[in-house]
């Protein structure tokens, strides 16, 4: 059922308004990758697009050793921390939704509460932390601190609370233990839920800015988000059309992500709205 | 009391190890399960919170090797500065011009998407929703570009309709108002998918069995819509004001590290510059405590506000 | 200073298991911002190691020259310092104190690779007549000029102004007749171009590790800088946009650091002519300047390594090695005679435009030392001078004072 619901005058000013509206949202976006196309000598050219396009941008970027030291560090340190991140949440959801124990209610307080400080909140004690284990700069450093994912948990235990207890009693009369039944049962249903988290935390992961800030010191271990900030550089001036080229090679991965399961992640999207 | 008996005594060891087992499974089982994140939580995010607390009472640079206790000395210091104060006045701005931004003007967005045919309606959400894909280094890198005075392609063609484009960035008047801007853009369609998760609880029928009442729109948006908003925008609001302390610390530290005159720095980001700018431990822990005390206020309102919003879905 | 008992057990462990190890080749952790630069000082580096079997080098770029101290207060945090560190010259006491960097008697050679550096820049950071810093990527500003904007403004082809007065006036014709800014000038960041254009108008900066600018010359260098900003022909913008600008054929002139000698020839082919003159002279005062950029420290621990550190300095005072690295970097040379070089001389001869750069050498001075270890600190108030300035919140005869007071309380309680 498509209904319609406003008037029809109403109708044409909310198409009017909407289209406004997505051109100032893409407009933007739109000049960034026409920038990023343009020869060296239409840079500064007031058109919004190239007259003679070319990737020469592209190759410069990719053809930059640094660039490429920063995608690969990016790539790991995601992966590698979502894929911990992944079966944390998996293991404390199931802690949660599970059992009850003693301790139960304050631990998952804990847990919650967690999610409501940010990181700047406690950056001055992590750091000297991390220099005291010796992680500065390493990819140890920027995924370990982040692995325990509050907000997954919670997700994930509302998920597996909404699951029906006969499944597991069922389970339980054919002889599987609790670890059994959470890969058996649990996981194989929870697929969806978990691809979705998946995705929400491998973007997050991705854009993060402020942790690797701290952390990272060197081309060992800064990611595509510092390797750009850097390349704006104080002394001897921008390569626009070569840094544009950058920050669109940079955002494609979580859009490509994004197109290719829209509609799980723009759900997981509007109940992460709730994490600090 | 019933008196063990010689009879039953050994009856009680398997007993007991049956239930030690349970309680073995039903306790040490989850918490084996949870130790990892409450390891993790407990080294990363509580334990550096007392920490701070501790830091914020002595005068330190991260090397020497002695931290002097100065009582109250760190506070009083930030309370006193100029940044302090800025940063407060800034915080408030961020806030206070967060609210028409972010808050309001996803509304109207959002009924007009909702009001319209699923698939129209679909596109416009996408295509609104795209910004929060993207990361803030890279809108601010891009915003910086676009809206350079000299050569950003914004600036240029303004050049030529005679308009002279200011240097947003680094105007001490305009500077806040800029990252204002570009941080609406980035949030503001994940608040009108909020907006549209309050908005898909409204039955049509109604608004259908409304108007062959012949109610007007005014009074369709005045009774029924905005009723079944009000704790949604109640929400939206609380996790703006988070989201404006917080956030805008990227594109403050991409554009303007505060500037210009610390017309752009946040109570955030001046944590930031006290500690890792200036190496100032004391201050900068002092700060994080203030700050502290002032997100659980924040931080308890949006709970609320959670509750209220959850109640009424 | 550990406060994680645990952690601080394991990293004494880990001491203790790296120093029973059988002897092995020693590698020097060098931590620099060369980034753009980097392939050539490799290149430099991978001849140290083919001529000294038994030391290699891992050269560690970061952000920029800020980051580079951040990145040494860190690590001195951390107990593992640094071998050799690229640290910006008016920083240098801050670091020698927070990383306990080795003075060059400590080398067996006792520093003598220092008579490679030209004589004027050989005291750059001094500690009771000990010696911590070898010259090495030191900038200085120079004057770059858009011509095809100097004919629009109605001037002569032959423009080669080399005192400020006949710059200023130069920029304001080109914001009246061109429509562009006309001038701008290199703050540093922070407050590199503050003590640049203070000195070079006859005032001090700092006196016996004091802030001593408010005097009439400081103050009125200060009101100019803000009355150029206020008239349009400065524009109100960081070092970056205005290198961007200057790139893009936007302003009109730009004194800033030689190191954006060969970034501006690239930008400027096809787009405008450029012109490239040294630093211009205050109307009747000597031109002297204070060196941009920074050397290298030695930051190891341990005798073995330094003494490698110290190899490693002496390679790179070479005067063929610094020359290279000057042409190929941008900075200005270090060495004694750079036009002895015959590699130089032909440079020169190919690239007019540095010439300016070995010309300026004799004018340059030492930058000002920072005391203590709150450096960072009392550059931002001088930064902040110069936007508080600019937002018009003052003139400089009222803020000027305030900011030096302000910069010599955080001294105080820095070297207390």
């Amino acid at each position: 059922m498509s209904a319609m619901t406003l008037s029809p005058a109403w109708r044409v000013t909310a198409h009017v308004a909407l289209l406004m509206v997505c051109f100032a949202i893409i407009g933007p976006m739109l000049l960034v990758v026409g920038t990023s196309l343009k020869p060296d000598n239409e840079i500064f050219s007031p058109l919004p697009f190239p007259v003679s396009p070319t990737l020469d941008n592209y190759a410069a970027i990719l053809g930059d050793a640094a660039f490429r030291t920063y995608l690969w560090n990016s790539t790991g340190t995601t992966l590698l921390r979502v894929a911990g991140q992944l079966v944390l949440c998996v293991l404390a959801a199931y802690a949660f939704a599970r059992f009850r124990f003693p301790g139960h209610n304050a631990l998952f307080f804990l847990v919650l509460g967690a999610m409501m400080i940010p990181p700047q909140l406690t950056m001055i004690p992590n750091y000297i932390l991390i220099a005291d284990l010796g992680w500065f700069d390493t990819w140890t450093g920027i995924i370990v601190p982040n692995l325990a994912m509050p907000f997954g948990t919670f997700l994930l235990r509302q998920h597996m609370l909404a699951f029906p207890r006969e499944l597991f009693d069922a389970a339980e009369v054919d002889g599987a233990g609790p670890w059994r039944q959470l890969w058996l049962v649990l996981i194989p249903n929870l697929r969806p839920a978990l691809g979705a988290l998946a995705i929400v935390l491998f973007i997050e992961a991705w854009n993060e800015y402020f942790w690797p800030l701290l952390i990272s010191e060197t081309d060992r271990s800064a990611t595509l988000q510092i390797g750009l900030r850097g390349f704006l550089n104080e002394e001897t001036g921008d390569e626009f059309g070569k840094l544009m080229a950058g920050v669109t090679l940079a955002s494609l991965p979580a859009l490509a992500i994004f197109f290719a399961f829209q509609r799980q992640v723009m759900q997981t999207f509007v109940s992460s709205g709730l994490k600090g | 009391m019933v008196p063990v008996t010689a009879a039953e005594a050994p009856r009680t060891r398997p007993r007991l190890w049956a239930r030690l087992a349970a309680v073995r499974e039903e306790t040490a089982l989850p918490l084996l399960f949870l130790s990892p994140t409450i390891l993790l939580l407990g080294v990363f995010v509580y334990w550096p919170l007392l920490y701070t607390v501790y830091l914020s009472f002595v005068d330190w640079n991260f090397v020497a090797d002695s931290k002097d206790f100065v009582g109250f000395e760190n506070y009083s210091g930030i309370l006193g500065s100029t940044l302090f104060n800025d940063a407060a006045r800034n915080t408030l701005l961020y806030v206070v011009g967060s609210i028409p931004l972010k808050v309001l003007l996803p509304i109207p967005i959002a009924i007009g998407i909702w009001g319209l045919s699923q698939r129209m309606g679909d596109i416009y959400k996408t295509i609104i929703f795209l910004p929060t894909l993207i990361s803030f280094v890279v809108v601010a890198i891009a915003f910086s570009w676009l809206l350079n005075p000299f050569m950003g392609i914004i600036g240029e063609m303004l050049r030529l309709v005679g308009l002279r484009m200011p240097a947003v960035f680094s105007d001490a008047d305009l500077a806040l108002w800029g990252i204002l801007g570009i941080s609406t853009w980035k949030i503001i369609g994940f608040n009108t998918l909020l907006y549209l998760a309050g908005l898909a609880t409204i039955n049509r029928d109604y608004v259908e069995a409304m108007r062959v009442d012949g109610a007007s729109d005014g009074s369709i948006f005045r009774h029924l819509i905005w009723p079944m908003l009000t704790p949604t925008t109640f929400f939206v609001a609380i996790a703006t004001v988070i989201f404006s302390l917080q956030q805008v610390f990227t594109p403050i530290d991409v554009l303007t590290q505060g500037g210009p005159s610390n017309s752009t720095t946040n109570l955030f980001y001046m944590v930031y510059q006290y500690a890792f700018v200036t190496f100032n431990v004391g201050f900068g822990s002092a700060g994080t405590v203030m700050l502290f005390a002032l997100m659980i206020i924040v931080t308890l309102l949006k709970v609320k506000a959670f509750e209220r919003w959850v109640h009424y879905q | 200073m550990k406060f994680f008992p645990l952690a601080g057990a394991a990293l004494v462990g880990l001491g203790l298991s790296a120093s029973g190890a059988v002897a092995q080749d020693i590698d020097l952790r060098f931590i620099h911002y060369q980034s753009g630069n980097q392939a050539a000082l490799r290149a430099i580096l991978d001849e140290f190691e083919a001529a000294n079997p038994g030391i290699t080098v891992t050269d560690l770029p970061t952000q920029g020259a800020q980051t580079v101290v951040s990145e040494i207060q860190a690590a001195a945090a951390a107990d593992r310092p640094f071998d050799v560190g690229q640290v910006l010259a008016r920083t240098a006491l801050g670091v020698i104190e927070i990383a306990n960097a080795q003075p060059f008697s400590a080398c067996a050679d006792g520093g003598a690779f220092m008579d490679n550096i030209a004589e004027n820049l050989v005291d750059v950071a001094n500690i009771s007549d000990e010696r911590y810093m070898m010259p090495h990527s030191f900038g200085t500003p120079l004057l770059y000029i858009n011509m095809d904007l100097i004919r629009e403004a109605g001037l002569p082809d032959d423009f080669a102004p080399t005192t400020m007065t006949e710059v200023i006036e130069a920029g304001r014709a080109i914001r009246d007749e061109a429509g562009r800014p006309g001038l701008y000038w290199i703050t540093g960041g922070l407050d590199y171009g503050h003590q640049a254009f203070i000195r070079a108008n006859g005032s001090p900066y700092l006196l016996d590790g004091r802030a001593a600018f408010a005097t009439p010359e400081g103050i009125e260098v200060m009101q100019m800088w803000t009355d150029l900003a206020d008239e349009g022909v400065t524009p109100k913008i960081p070092d970056r946009d205005a290198v961007n600008a200057f790139q893009a054929g936007r302003l009109g002139m730009n004194i800033t650091s030689s190191a954006v000698l060969r970034p501006n020839m690239r930008a400027s082919e096809g787009r405008f002519e450029l012109k490239v003159l040294p630093f211009p002279a205050f109307e009747g005062k000597p031109v002297e300047v204070p060196n941009s950029g920074s050397g290298l420290m030695v930051l190891s621990q341990d005798a073995e390594r330094t003494e490698a550190a110290c190899k490693l300095m002496a390679f790179l005072s070479q005067p063929e090695i610094t020359n290279r690295w000057s042409r190929e970097s941008g900075y200005m040379p270090v060495s004694k005679d750079p036009l002895a070089d015959e590699a130089t001389a032909a440079y020169v001869e190919e690239n007019p435009f540095y010439a300016a750069v070995i010309d300026q050498m004799a004018n340059t001075v030492p930058t000002v030392l920072w005391p203590g270890d709150r450096v960072v600190e009392a550059q931002t108030v001088m930064a902040n001078l110069l936007q508080d300035l600019w937002a018009g919140e003052g003139d400089a005869a009222q803020l000027v004072p305030i900011a030096q007071e302000e910069v010599n309380k955080i001294l105080e309680e820095a070297t207390r």
